[in-house]
């Protein structure tokens, strides 16, 4: 069961109905059998490796809450963050592990065979994974209280809008809403099922529609001239964004009809003016994991180095970015390319920063559409490397971009994508720009509200890919 | 109380009017593949809907690409004066050529069908119901309800809304209104661009018979012979590596044709020039008029 799958449909009406008509007590136990419930009707046995992350957690978040000594949590942290990561280390990188040792050792003559196991990765590891360990890290730095409750804590793993492609959540904010258990409210409701709407506008018709057209492009490379991926290239970014940003607005919305708030993980990232803009904009759960427990203690540590202090923990974030994402090498050059722009800027902020206030450039709509127009290219280029699958391929394709030309290849997919992208970018401009002007979902007049509504449900249910689509970001 | 009382009252106004859109959405289409059909009724996005809807030719062709491709109507009317429509389509296999059939014996009796069949054509596929939306505006026919309702245990329920009937229609229907692009009677050739086929096909020895297609041709056949239809199994050209035919779908359709008396005429390795083949299952139009000039005469034959 996905969000996209009939199956959805029957189970999400039901468990915010039951939720809200059983007593407040049994409502945080009655959603943690319905996460799991969730869970095992995708991977049944990989519901027990979920359980058993939750149990490590609790019990090395319990051990150190009640140590007697700095040093006696600090080792319970260390050690409970390498048990909980060990799971994921095994099923996503135990074979990119060993492949790469093999080619190491084949490249100075040495032929040995590592072991390769042929596993199906748990669906949700990366993102509850490092939920694991922020609670873990959390708890020792004394940023939570440690949850006694136990189920409350399998909850905050478990939670079925979020435990298959985050946001990556932070016990700080949903702990103290499940010991809550309040009943929707009708404002609830009504902005959670606006959220899905659109969620499912950005799943079914952006990101489908275009993914047709970039799979048939991707999965066919040598056959397709230059400017057929120019074309993929440019349109990708829009893909991954309607495919994620819009998982995420459902799980937002499923989270809200139950009266509970997860964070906003995407915020109009296409209308950054700066690629750290854009990272500040683009899956902003795992940025701001990545920057809390890695970036900011690494940068802390290499104070006295610098600005080299500054672009090292840049480097080493993004590259752990980069791993995170997927067991390959192309993430790698994915991570390092993004490092690398992030550290230019990080080099060159001051003089840019001179410029821009000695000219205004900042209010001036013809510099602010360049810099978005750069952040853009910069972000395709780099999910290149996302796309393919190997690091030569990528270079290849890009190679082809510059040199091969001809008359691109376009389907019905490409034109109907693209119609739905315009749709979606006025929305986004109106937000970025008007944010109080020409409301539709949020017009006072409920004649507009209602013909918006169905104006968006038409276009979903006519013109969306209807036929149980994955969601990019599973594969994670 | 009133809060939530307010939000149902709204709830329930809003889902009656996604009904009665979804009424006026189905009429809206409905009206205009009518219409796109009088206008245009040779598109190649409409031969589904023209097919079913309005095709009454004496001679019909019916199979999956290897029909739409190899059999050129106006070749084969020219030779035995009967009227020829190929109803051939694309990525539509056993299960859905015989809704096809059905549904056109509904409306009325053709003399022969000449249907392409292949050793493949009885064993399970993963992509069967790849375009079981061809026949999602029929689905109050029983035979369409059939096929359609077969897809998974949700798509009844999802057939209860015109606009997810239509998805993903509109295209059609435009391009029939912008393009008068035309075919002959439903044949569709893949050009001749000289080149050999990229790789020789290799036969797939598939030992898996699927017994529902086997039950369903089964009837389709005898519903045939009921009302008098002669039908012909043909096996068209294809650029394969000719391993004998040992698979136990292969062996099954030989036992059909022969318990319903049904010819079986297998061309599958009558032609091995690479020049008039696109790949190795479809031959280009070249290849096409070859092998029509091997087929017409001996389809004379069997018809008289």
């Amino acid at each position: 069961m996905t969000f996209t799958s009939f199956e959805f449909l029957l189970f999400f009406p039901l468990v915010v109905l039951l939720y809200n008509l059983i007593p407040q007590k049994w409502r945080m136990p009655f959603l943690l059998i319905a996460s799991y419930a969730f869970y095992i009707s995708m991977q049944p046995v990989y519901a027990v490796l979920l359980a058993g992350v939750t149990i490590t957690t609790y019990l090395f978040a319990r051990g150190i809450s009640k140590a007697g000594s700095e040093k006696l949590q600090h080792r319970l942290e260390v050690i409970g963050i390498i048990v909980v990561l060990l799971p994921l280390a095994f099923y996503k990188y135990f074979n990119f592990i060993n492949e790469t040792i093999q080619l190491a050792l084949s490249s100075v003559g040495l032929s040995i065979s590592m072991p390769h196991i042929e596993l199906m990765l748990p669906v949700g590891i990366s993102f509850y994974t490092f939920m694991a360990i922020s609670y873990i890290v959390d708890v020792y730095n004394e940023e939570v209280d440690f949850e006694p409750n136990i189920l409350v804590t399998g909850l905050h793993l478990s939670f079925f809008p979020i435990v298959l492609s985050g946001p990556i959540e932070r016990a700080g904010n949903m702990i103290p809403q499940f010991r809550q258990m309040n009943r929707s409210t009708p404002s609830d409701l009504t902005a959670g099922l606006k959220m899905m709407l659109w969620g499912y506008f950005m799943k079914l018709c952006v990101a489908d529609r275009l993914g047709i057209y970039i799979d048939a492009v991707y999965g066919n490379i040598p056959q397709h001239n230059g400017t057929t991926l120019t074309l993929a290239m440019l349109l990708y970014p829009f893909r991954v964004y309607a495919d994620f940003a819009g998982y995420s607005l459902i799980a937002m919305g499923v989270a809200r009809c139950l009266g509970l708030k997860i964070m906003q993980n995407f915020n109009r990232p296409f209308f950054a003016m700066s690629v750290s803009d854009f990272w500040q904009r683009w899956h902003i759960s795992l940025i701001k994991w990545l920057t809390d427990y890695i970036y900011t203690p690494l940068s802390f540590m290499l104070r006295s180095w610098k600005m080299w202090g500054i672009m090292t923990a840049l480097m080493v974030t993004f590259i752990v970015s980069g791993v995170w994402h997927g067991a390959a090498f192309t993430f790698i050059f994915w991570g390092i390319f993004n490092g690398v722009f992030l550290c230019l800027e990080a080099v060159t902020q001051k003089q840019r920063a001179k410029i821009e206030d000695k000219y205004n450039l900042k209010h001036k709509w013809w510099y602010i559409l360049i810099c978005c127009v750069v952040v853009y290219l910069i972000f395709a280029f780099s999910q290149i490397f996302g796309r393919c699958e190997s690091v030569s391929q990528a270079f290849g394709v890009m190679g082809r971009i510059f040199t091969d030309r001809g008359y691109p290849f376009v389907n019905q997919s490409v034109l109907y994508g693209v119609f739905f992208i315009i749709i979606l970018f006025i929305k986004d401009f109106r937000d970025e720009f008007f944010s109080m002007r020409f409301l539709l979902f949020e017009n006072n007049n409920i004649v507009i509200r209602f013909a918006s509504y169905l104006l968006v449900l038409f276009l979903i249910i006519t013109f969306g890919v209807l036929d149980s689509t994955q969601f990019l970001y599973f594969k994670f | 109380m009133v809060k939530y009382r307010s939000f149902f009252i709204k709830l329930v106004i809003f889902i009656v009017l996604v009904a009665i859109l979804d009424q006026i959405v189905g009429l809206g289409f409905d009206y205009l593949r009518k219409k796109t059909i009088q206008y245009n009724p040779e598109f190649k996005t409409l031969k589904p809907y023209y097919v079913v809807e309005k095709m009454n030719t004496d001679i019909v062709i019916i199979g999956a690409s290897t029909a739409s491709r190899h059999y050129i109507p106006k070749q084969i009317s020219d030779s035995i004066s009967m009227s020829v429509y190929n109803c051939g389509l694309d990525g539509c296999y056993l299960l859905s050529q015989c809704c096809l059939i059905n549904t056109i014996l509904d409306r009325y009796t053709p003399m022969v069908v000449l249907w392409e069949i292949g050793e493949q054509s009885l064993s399970p596929r993963n992509d069967e119901y790849d375009h079981v939306d061809y026949f999602f505006p029929y689905y109050t026919n029983k035979h369409c309800k059939l096929y359609i309702n077969a897809v998974d245990k949700y798509q009844k329920y999802c057939m209860f809304s015109k606009m997810y009937q239509n998805n993903s229609d509109i295209d059609k229907y435009l391009q029939a209104l912008l393009d008068k692009e035309t075919f002959d009677h439903g044949y569709w050739p893949l050009p001749n661009n000289g080149k050999h086929p990229v790789n020789l096909g290799k036969d797939k020895i598939n030992n898996l018979v699927d017994e529902n297609k086997l039950e369903l041709l089964d009837q389709t056949l005898f519903r045939l012979q009921d009302a008098g239809v002669k039908v012909l199994f043909v096996q068209s050209p294809q650029y394969h590596d000719g391993v004998a035919k040992v698979s136990a779908s292969y062996q099954e359709l030989l036992s059909v044709a022969y318990k319903h008396n049904i010819p079986f005429m297998n061309y599958s390795n009558a032609i091995d020039d690479s020049l008039l083949f696109s790949d190795a299952e479809h031959m280009n139009e070249k290849g096409a008029r070859v092998f029509m000039d091997m087929f017409i005469p001996s389809m004379k034959t069997y018809l008289r």
